[in-house]
């Protein structure tokens, strides 16, 4: 049953990553390769919400909100003048993140860093012992993702959402501001980077090159899922965590490391346009 | 439908660029040296995943460096430092030392680097008729005319501790957790002749690829074996991310937690929960000897607040360079044949403690302490296992 709720923790926590990047990447066609590095941001973040304002849980307001704020600058400096280059995009984004990298080292120093766990202990639950914080992320971050794609199938934010991402031109002579649409969606996508950030930081440990791990399993995610569907990318995450924990539970980490890379190739050569067929 | 195809396309680029991103490129370049100066070349890790360990050693090098030439260097020519960086990776560890030894020419090379760079950079220094002394704890065997190693062998890392720890905390039962490389995988076929001498057993093996971050599978089984310890060979934030998890799943304190690199500088991240950690190495920062002390004041002499806590590792790269000062006293030249021959019998009254090189097996004798982590992230000394050989590693 621990091995149930671990492959449900590593899913999850995959989605989460896997779902800022699928956003911009859906809506925006820009594939950040800074998304690793905002969530480091936002795990400084918890470090910072930690030891000066008194309280952990601040850190999952402060953190996104601060990583969203500081995406919008990038968004209008940058990101903005590069879209339909998706190659440029890719060589912007890399130094932008080996920019950010070394900005964090210069102030923080590539000292390991440490978040205190702010929910100790392990709770009985299905019959054996999980630690009482993951449970609490799961939760949190199901609740989040199910909130956004509510929001996508329910609102008129939505609607304007999926308009540009099925033809943005259409959708500016129809009068959406699409250049709006943009900054909104890299803000938010970059926020949940910066929301990962701060519920993964008290089970690792926070130092200026945290991110890249995170974010090359959430690009396979994204391939595999296909593109702009939420709902593809909570069942490639779904199928690529719980594939990768099962192999490493029956034989070893490395294989499940393996394994991993395996289905998304078997996948992307069948699927090549991931598991959902058409983009929402 | 094409752009979506060009998105996709671009997407795989991206994937191949971020892999690549992991192993960004570092250097520093050499300052300029007066006609004459002997050349110390060190090689060490100050950015990439491991950048944390650099810093102490580049510390601990120039500390050393300019104690020599306080004393009006050797053999009447003052010592030029030169310091690289591998960026925590392997080819570029090779293009490192290429730099060093081709273009810097230097006297010595001292790596404190992974097992994996100083396979990469051995070659290099023997096609360039160079000596290099290898200064990190390490998996044992590396062998060459050329070659020096200061740290600590499994022989003493491992072999006196873990009869040792089976008394002291009365549990024999071993999980061997480790990152997939050949240190890691070289020290568990060691402790498991190891454990299987000290009447214990090991229930358990399981490698990681390095830079994992979750272990919940892991832990799992290490609950599910029933085992007592835990011989750790996760390296930095591999090892405290493993740390910190073994708490959240509530084994803190209950196994003991002997962690082979979980350092000095390493420890304090994982936290409160340092109980049941515990290690071995030739030295701690919180040795408390006169030499220590007096190594540590120096440091801070020269560094002030910007001091980084030393490590068995960074101390190595300090003795590295005071033998080979010495060796080269010796043999009346700089040529590394002549000093070679010279570092055999080499005695140092290091930090962490006396070392003898021996001219046998090109490494050294030294003494094994045991620490236990403090929840206020150091180590409390509470053994010496005395001078302990390295064991036939080589035979010269």
């Amino acid at each position: 049953v621990q091995y149930v709720l671990n492959a449900g923790y590593a899913s999850i926590l995959l989605l989460l990553v896997a779902a800022g990047l699928g956003i911009i990447f859906g809506l925006l066609g820009v594939i950040n390769l800074a998304h690793g590095e905002f969530l480091m941001l936002g795990a400084y973040g918890a470090l910072i919400a930690t030891d000066h304002l008194g309280s952990y849980w601040l850190a999952l307001l402060v953190a996104p909100l601060a990583v969203a704020a500081l995406a919008a600058l990038i968004e209008v400096g940058l990101i903005r003048r590069l879209y339909r280059r998706p190659l440029e995009t890719i060589v912007a984004t890399w130094g932008l993140a080996i920019v950010i990298r070394e900005a964090v080292r210069q102030i923080a120093g590539s000292d390991f860093r440490s978040v205190e766990t702010p929910l100790p202990g392990s709770t009985h639950v299905l019959g054996t012992d999980f630690p009482r914080f993951r449970l609490v992320v799961m939760g949190l971050v199901v609740a989040i993702l199910v909130a956004l794609y509510l929001v996508q199938r329910l609102t008129r934010l939505g609607v304007v959402a999926r308009a540009v991402i099925a033809n943005p031109d259409l959708a500016g002579a129809l009068g959406v501001n699409v250049k709006l649409v943009y900054a909104v969606t890299f803000a938010l996508g970059s926020a949940l980077a910066g929301l990962a950030g701060a519920l993964i930081a008290p089970s690792v440990n926070v130092f200026p090159d945290m991110g890249p791990p995170f974010v090359i399993t959430a690009f396979l995610a994204v391939l595999v899922g296909g593109l702009g569907s939420l709902l593809g990318l909570v069942g490639a995450a779904l199928v690529l965590g719980t594939v990768q924990t099962s192999v490493a539970e029956w034989t070893n980490p490395v294989a499940g490391g393996i394994a991993l890379l395996v289905l998304a190739v078997v996948v992307l050569r069948f699927l090549p346009d991931g598991l959902s067929r058409r983009a929402a | 439908m094409g752009q979506r195809r060009r998105r996709r396309e671009a997407a795989v680029v991206a994937l191949g660029v971020a892999a690549a991103a992991a192993a960004s490129v570092g250097g520093i370049s050499a300052g300029g040296a007066a006609e004459g100066d002997l050349k110390v070349g060190v090689l060490i890790q100050l950015s990439g995943a491991a950048g944390v360990f650099g810093p102490p050693s580049q510390q601990a090098a120039d500390l050393a460096v300019s104690e020599i030439n306080a004393k009006g260097g050797v053999l009447g020519r003052k010592l030029e430092l030169v310091v690289a960086d591998d960026a925590t990776d392997v080819k570029t560890a090779g293009e490192q030392a290429q730099r060093l030894m081709l273009q810097d020419k230097v006297d010595v090379l001292v790596s404190t680097e992974s097992s994996a760079a100083r396979d990469a950079v051995l070659p290099i220094v023997k096609r360039a008729k160079g000596l290099m002394i290898y200064t990190p704890l390490y998996e044992g065997g590396a062998c060459d005319p050329h070659l020096f190693n200061l740290g600590e062998v499994p022989q003493q890392q491992v072999a006196p501790v873990i009869p040792y720890i089976q008394r002291t905390y009365r549990g024999k039962k071993w999980f061997i957790v480790g990152d997939d490389y050949v240190w890691p995988r070289s020290l568990g076929k060691a402790t498991k002749s190891i454990v299987q001498k000290s009447r214990g057993s090991v229930v358990g093996e399981q490698y990681v690829p390095l830079g994992t971050s979750e272990f919940g599978t892991i832990i799992g089984k290490i609950k599910a074996s029933g085992a007592t310890n835990i011989l750790m060979t996760l390296v930095g934030s591999d090892a405290i991310a493993f740390a910190k998890q073994i708490n959240d799943f509530g084994l803190g304190g209950k196994v003991r937690l002997f962690g082979l690199a979980m350092l000095d500088n390493v420890l304090p991240a994982v936290g409160k929960g340092t109980k049941g950690i515990v290690a071995a190495y030739g030295y701690f920062g919180t040795l408390q000897t006169p030499a220590n002390s007096a190594f540590k004041r120096a440091l801070r002499a020269k560094f002030g607040s910007k001091t980084a806590q030393q490590t068995t590792l960074s101390e190595g790269t300090y003795d590295a360079i005071h033998l080979w000062a010495q060796a080269v006293a010796k043999a009346g030249s700089a040529d590394p044949d002549k000093v070679a021959a010279a570092m055999g019998g080499q005695t140092f009254k290091a930090p962490k403690g006396k070392i003898t090189v021996d001219a046998r097996t090109h490494h050294v004798a030294q003494h094994i302490y045991f620490g236990v982590a403090r929840p206020n992230g150091s180590y409390r000394i509470v053994k010496d296992f005395g001078l302990i050989p390295a064991g036939a590693q080589c035979s010269f």
